[in-house]
């Protein structure tokens, strides 16, 4: 996720340095000699040492639980916990003031979402991604953006015409697309600009999909 | 041990200096205009793109977090280079 090189006089002090300047802890990384370095003779000659430091995910994962909690502590009692598998990061939110957090239709959640985003690339030399959840808001939205969506299948069926949907946020209409797209007879697009864009379900005989855009 | 709740313009500092390059020449300057609170945020040159981000996402989700975490509508936020 990172590398940096460091050198100093030796292997050591470039390792205190590296941890000095990242606030890196033990666990939170491994590193490689590049170079021992060497005294020289007499101080001629002397070579620094070099050492390749690479961040693993326990940095990132402490060093966004700190950036949230920092950000979120105007907020009353919030616990932040982040947990990493690969690339992605998950960030959950607990705490008395949930809906405050949330925000109407998830808008506070996408915007930490955002920030962390941003936070996260911009330590980090690969690309991460990171999803933002405040109390199972975004696993229950689902479940009932699929319910949702099933009707529409329905009455777009039984009528052999389009339905269309509340206006909603990308990653819903993506969620929208990739149900639809399990069912037959019916495609589904969208229409409109942010941030009304909204999703249209249609019956198609053929049974072929319609284009998908996010 | 009650912690004193952080100040809006303390809480909009610590988050652009994380997400900008130059954290440290991040000023955050709070000050009323025509009855409205503004929150000027100081950036280095090349960090105000960052900070404002594609189509003002970045910006407008500072707005949105900072008016959530604070009760407040009624702010503006400015970045100046």
């Amino acid at each position: 996720m990172k590398k940096v090189r460091i050198s100093a006089p030796t292997v050591e002090e470039a390792l205190q340095k590296a941890k000095k300047r990242f606030d890196l802890r033990e666990g939170e990384y491994e590193y490689t000699i590049m170079d021992k370095g060497s005294k020289g003779i007499f101080g001629l000659f002397s070579k620094d040492a070099e050492i390749e430091i690479q961040f693993n995910s326990n940095y990132f994962t402490r060093k966004l639980e700190e950036f949230l909690s920092n950000a979120l502590s105007a907020c009353g009692d919030v616990v932040v916990k982040v947990s990493c598998s690969g690339r992605r990061f998950l960030v959950e939110l607990d705490g008395s003031d949930l809906g405050r957090l949330i925000g109407k239709h998830g808008k506070t959640l996408a915007a930490l979402q955002h920030v962390a985003m941003i936070y996260l690339n911009r330590m980090s030399d690969t690309k991460l991604s990171v999803s933002v959840d405040a109390g199972q808001y975004k696993k229950r939205r689902k479940k009932n953006l699929e319910a949702i969506v099933k009707q529409a299948i329905q009455r777009a069926k039984l009528t052999k015409g389009r339905v269309m949907l509340d206006p909603m946020f990308a990653f819903e209409r993506r969620m929208v697309h990739e149900i639809v797209k399990r069912h037959r007879n019916v495609k589904s697009y969208s229409v409109g600009v942010e941030p009304y864009r909204k999703v249209v379900i249609e019956y198609s005989a053929n049974g072929k999909n319609g284009e998908e855009d996010n | 041990m009650a912690r004193e709740k952080p100040q809006m313009k303390q809480v909009l500092e610590h988050i652009v200096k994380g997400i900008v390059k130059h954290p440290e020449d991040v000023v955050v300057v709070e000050f009323d205009e025509a009855n409205s609170k503004v929150l000027e945020i100081v950036v280095n040159e090349e960090d105000v793109g960052q900070v404002i981000g594609k189509d003002g996402r970045t910006i407008k989700s500072l707005k949105v977090l900072l008016s959530a975490l604070f009760d407040v509508e009624n702010f503006t936020l400015r970045v100046v280079r």
